[in-house]
């Protein structure tokens, strides 16, 4: 009998060329590493915070310093966040045109297809280098629906400044856990998007995290507040150079969804892999309303990334699709939390993961339903993959059930590629790799037709590549 | 007289150490039809899944040769590119994968360059016309959740796509009705012609109705017991393996 | 020495409250005297005997309750019964442990050495009500090759006492383990089980039952480990949480390096009957290896409307037709039971549940 072990071919490094081009760190102003009041005053300043933030801030930082790490998830033993820089200020103010951006920004976005994808198929671009925000812009049709889409800080201070302070860190508060507060003390960029009654913008709004300066983190804070009726379809995508020290990037972001309004929120991660992706994301949902989370996890060294649903009205719906692709040096935990409140909620999660090279995965969920949440329905559905024993890859739900009118229903699956599925393919005159190629592609397809096309065909290009490779 | 298209030479196989295969012989000529018959168990899945490279089954002795070329230890994959074709009997389920997708890359590894789309998709849908499936099954995943039927038509629709210079066809008529078995019918001939080869296994002389079959084989205790014209065909339906241990 | 039982093999958020049992199933350590490790001494069947002591390695054997409990009883039991299985064994051993206000605790520890081909099922049943009663088990099982054990354990106490049935296993090259497991009592039951799949094509069953009503309190762990190639191994639960009672599975299978080829599934479903019962499920499926194939599947709510609707299209009043599909629940269990008269008495305690539960319904 053939062992289909000894001719597995050899995987290599996907190429990450186009992530991996390093900007000279030419910052206009930093912090000293480390976290310290003075230091997040210093932050506070530098920003012209508004007093009430200064002072949330320095709330949050003594928060942080009560709150012990987590004692489950991955290993967080290579991160001294005492050796984090946690603010880097490029030399440039927030400009509205491509052409007043300094050039080595710009030619960064460029390369990552930013203001190309903006002219075909976005309604307006945020784009943030480091700590700061260094371009923002959004259609004239958009903006005349009465959208708006702008950075945080400028939102802190303009005619939105109210309904920010309402919503700021009030669905995921700094006393959630250790990196909510730290990201609460040191927080910087990230985007506000306001969707008034009844709006529906038909085109996706995307916004783009850089990570430039090693050693550095990244703490933008996202706040979309979709309004009745209205819908909304936002893209974030993050990359990041590697470098041989740690990055931290820990983001916060807060959706309000309202009654009957839809917010679909699509994430393309690809960090790379000297970075610490400790992301905290929430939805609450008012009545009738639907949240959609599409998301991709492919880079960071490791992962703690679960984003919760509160179905908070009546009616309310979530819908979780997500793909982790975990290889050599990666540890990505992922999945997602719903919490059912209301009557007659439904949500349902589906996630697929890959490990390859010694990378594991963890799908982790936790879906709570509420004494009154009668008449609600969950179904979840995880499927792994494995390509080789020396990868890991774990399923870690929980279900919390407190009243019985409810369907729940959960399905894991754990699985290998089928050696009669490879000879199927190659009979019909596949190379054995291609075949591989194609199998591992089309489990991943039902998640990749849920991303946005050019992160799709991305995909698809990562899988082929990763599967493939460079033999030898 | 041309050089045979395949020819099979003391074939020894087991799988997991049982043998299953003991010394079979064999030759397929260009245009030639040939019919493989024998009890359940004997080993004819054995030999056309061997014939195509299944990596489950072990060759322990002899050799298959591939229009005079020795392919014995080839993959799968440079088998079909050769020319063979192997309908399954129990074809795979692969999610992920529409039918048009994986023919359009197959039908590109086997011919070495990959088919302009528009013209491949017109003769697609016109080969499926011709086998009464729905144009629905282009855009589906490979076989999954297809019924018994619409594998089996699937099947013969990959071999007129791939035009393979030799068709190995195992059971492809097991569990079809009547009107199935027509249509499968219909595809073997548009696929049979003065070059290609065909060799069939099945229990069923419907499928050869309209065929011209010009050798049989009878597989028994993993050898080829008996060889001869399309006469054992009626002589083994009327009358069951059997009578051929009367004769001797 | 960290005094938590049933620990989830990786632990998970701490609000979510599943990472070890609530402190309701904490030890009654400080209300009970050392025990005197008396060891059985009744009689055995033939093809069986009772050793003195337990074998090192045997002793050695880790519960899915955790090293905490495990030294606990092995310290402290009040009576010990070690077997060692030479034959096929065809006669069941069955031991019933009455509690009483004269008897209102017992700490037993079990040992079970299945020599290579032999076969035995063993019945542990616990009945009676004390105040504070506590029925405490710890068995360790040691399968060697070709070997088969089935371990029966029958949980029927009263309202007022508690109870923790610990057990692990060591499953040798072509053994198999079966672990059939009935909760009917007791205010806090507590389970957990480890069962190591160490030799190749190695077996393990677990069928599990439950019915918690009133204000019970039911934690089970129950983890199989998959360390032989082909080693396979199917895990049922299936239960009925009624009035304010409440319950926890933590169900894992660990598919470690090496297990090539090996398959485990494992399945829950849970009827829920009041609007005040809670259920907390953490199915785990945690896989070091390329080479298997895992699932696991639960499905949890009410009744389904489809299949009352169909008993009751053949005559069937709804009362009966939720009884049939209660009663169904069970039968994996019951078809397992060695004694009709055993089966009987469940179904009666199934059946005073309903009762209960149709005069109070909510």
């Amino acid at each position: 009998m053939k062992d289909f072990n000894q001719e597995k071919t050899h995987i290599s490094e996907v190429d990450r060329s186009i992530y991996d081009i390093k900007d000279k760190v030419d910052s206009s102003f930093e912090v000293d590493s480390g976290l310290t009041s003075a230091i997040v005053s210093k932050i506070s300043q530098e920003k012209n915070d508004p007093e009430w933030m200064r002072i949330f801030r320095l709330k949050a930082l003594e928060t942080y310093h009560k709150t012990p790490m987590p004692g489950w998830g991955p290993s967080l033993d290579g991160l001294d966040i005492g050796n984090i820089v946690t603010y880097v200020r490029p030399k440039t103010d927030m400009r509205t045109d491509w052409s007043d951006v300094p050039d080595y920004i710009k030619n960064t976005f460029e390369r990552l297809g930013i203001p190309d994808a903006e002219r075909k198929s976005l309604a307006g671009v945020g784009a943030q280098y480091d700590s700061e925000v260094v371009y923002h812009s959004v259609r004239a049709e958009v903006a005349a629906q009465g959208v708006v889409y702008t950075d945080m800080e400028s939102a802190l201070t303009g005619p939105y400044a109210e309904m920010v302070r309402k919503h700021f860190m009030r669905l995921v508060p700094p006393s959630d856990h250790k990196f909510a507060a730290l990201h609460g003390a040191v927080w910087s960029g990230g985007s506000f998007v306001y969707v008034p009654k009844g709006a529906s913008v038909e085109i996706p709004l995307q916004s783009y995290f850089r990570l430039n300066a090693p050693g550095a983190g990244q703490f933008e804070h996202t706040l979309i507040i979709v309004d009745e009726g209205a819908y909304l379809h936002f893209i974030e995508g993050c990359s990041a150079p590697k470098y041989n020290v740690a990055n931290l990037h820990a983001g916060c972001v807060e959706l309000y969804v309202g009654k009957n309004a839809r917010l679909r929120y699509s994430t393309i991660e690809n960090w790379s892999k000297n970075m610490y992706n400790l992301n905290t994301k929430r939805a609450v949902v008012e009545e009738g309303g639907t949240i959609e989370w599409v998301s991709g996890s492919f880079g960071s060294h490791t992962s703690y990334l679960y984003p919760m649903s509160i179905l908070k009205g009546k009616n309310s719906r979530m819908e979780f699709t997500g793909i982790t692709f975990a290889g050599e040096g990666q540890n990505l935990d992922t999945g997602a939390k719903v919490l059912h409140s209301a009557p007659d909620t439904t949500s349902h999660i589906t996630t697929k993961s890959i490990s390859r090279d010694g990378g594991v995965s963890t799908f982790r969920s936790a879906i709570t339903v509420t004494p009154q949440a009668t008449g609600s329905k969950s179904a979840v559905s995880c499927e792994s993959l494995m390509l080789d024993s020396i990868s890991r890859s774990d399923t870690i739900p929980v279900m919390d059930i407190q009243c019985d009118e409810v369907d729940i229903g959960h399905e894991a699956k754990i699985g290998r590629i089928s050696e009669s599925a490879i000879f199927y393919l190659m009979s019909r005159g596949l190379s054995e790799e291609d075949a591989r190629a194609m199998i591992v592609g089309g489990f991943a397809e039902p998640i990749a037709k849920e991303l946005p096309l050019e992160y799709a065909v991305e995909m698809n290009n990562l899988i082929h590549l990763e599967m493939v490779g460079s033999i030898g | 007289m041309s050089r045979p298209l395949l020819e099979i030479v003391d074939l020894c196989v087991s799988v997991e150490d049982k043998v299953i295969l003991d010394g079979v012989n064999l030759k397929v000529n260009p245009g030639e039809l040939h019919v493989l018959m024998g009890p359940n168990g004997t080993g004819k899945s054995t030999l056309v899944s061997t014939v195509m490279g299944d990596p489950r089954f072990t060759i322990r002795r002899g050799s298959i040769l591939f229009e005079g070329k020795d392919i014995t230890d080839d993959k799968a994959d440079a088998r079909a590119r050769a020319g063979l074709f192997l309908s399954f009997q129990v074809p795979e389920e692969i999610p992920g994968i529409t039918m048009e997708n994986f023919l359009r890359t197959a039908r590109g590894a086997v011919e070495g360059q990959q088919p302009k789309i528009l013209s491949f998709r017109k003769e697609l849908l016109e080969q499926m016309k011709a086998l009464d499936m729905d144009p629905s099954y282009a855009e589906r995943y490979l076989n999954v959740g297809f019924s018994g039927g619409e594998k089996k038509k699937a099947e013969i629709l990959q071999m007129l796509m791939l035009k393979p210079k030799l068709a190995l066809l195992d059971e492809t008529d097991s569990g079809l009705d009547v009107d199935a078995v027509r249509t499968v019918t219909k595809g073997i001939r548009t696929f049979s012609n003065k070059k290609n080869g065909l060799f069939i296994i099945t229990h069923n002389a419907k499928i050869l109705e309209g065929l011209d079959v010009d050798v049989v084989h009878i597989l028994e205790g993993g050898r080829i017991i008996r060889t001869g014209g399309k006469e054992l065909i009626s002589l083994i339906t009327n009358d069951g393996f059997t009578i051929l241990d009367k004769e001797e | 020495m960290n005094e938590r039982i049933n620990i989830l093999p990786v632990p998970t958020w701490n609000r979510m409250g599943v990472n070890w049992a609530e402190a309701k199933a904490d030890l009654p350590k400080a209300l009970l005297p050392k025990g005197k490790k008396e060891p059985y001494t009744g009689s055995v069947s033939h093809g069986m005997q009772t050793l003195r002591e337990l074998p090192t390695e045997v002793a050695q054997i880790q519960s899915g309750m955790g090293a905490y409990y495990d030294e606990y009883i092995m310290d402290q039991a009040d009576k010990t019964c070690f077997l060692q299985v030479n034959d096929d064994v065809k006669e069941p051993f069955i031991i019933t442990e009455q509690l009483d206000s004269s008897n209102p605790a017992s700490r037993t520890h079990w040992g079970i050495v299945a020599e290579e081909g032999s076969r035995l099922t063993v019945v542990q049943i616990s009945r009676g009500d004390a105040m504070d009663g506590a029925a405490m088990t710890l068995t360790q099982i040691h399968a060697k090759a070709g070997s088969f054990v089935r371990l029966i354990q029958l949980q029927l106490l009263g309202d007022k006492s508690r109870s923790w049935e610990a057990v692990g296993a060591r499953i040798g090259e072509g053994a198999k383990v079966e672990l059939v497991r009935a909760v009917l009592g007791g205010q806090v039951a507590a389970s957990g089980s480890l069962m190591k799949l160490e030799g190749a094509k190695s077996g393990y069953d677990l069928n599990s039952a439950y019915f918690g009503h009133k204000e019970q309190y039911l934690d089970f762990n129950d983890t199989a480990e998959h360390m032989g190639r082909e080693s396979v191994c199917e895990m049922y639960t299936s239960g009925v949480l009624a009035d304010n009672s409440t319950k926890i599975l933590r169900g894992t299978i660990d598919f470690r390096s090496g297990a090539v080829r090996a398959v485990g599934h494992e399945n829950e479903t849970v009827l829920l009957l009041s609007p005040t019962a809670r259920n907390r499920t953490t199915p785990l499926i945690l896989c070091g290896e390329e080479q298997v194939e895992g699932q696991h599947a639960a499905t949890l709510g009410k009744f389904d409307e489809k299949q009352l609707y169909y008993l009751c299209s053949r005559g069937l009043t709804p009362t009966q037709a939720k009884r049939l599909m209660v009663e169904a629940r069970f039968m994996p269990v019951l078809d397992l039971l060695p004694e009709e008269d055993l089966r009987t008495e469940i179904l009666e305690g199934i059946e005073r549940r309903l009762d209960r539960h149709e005069n109070n319904p909510g």
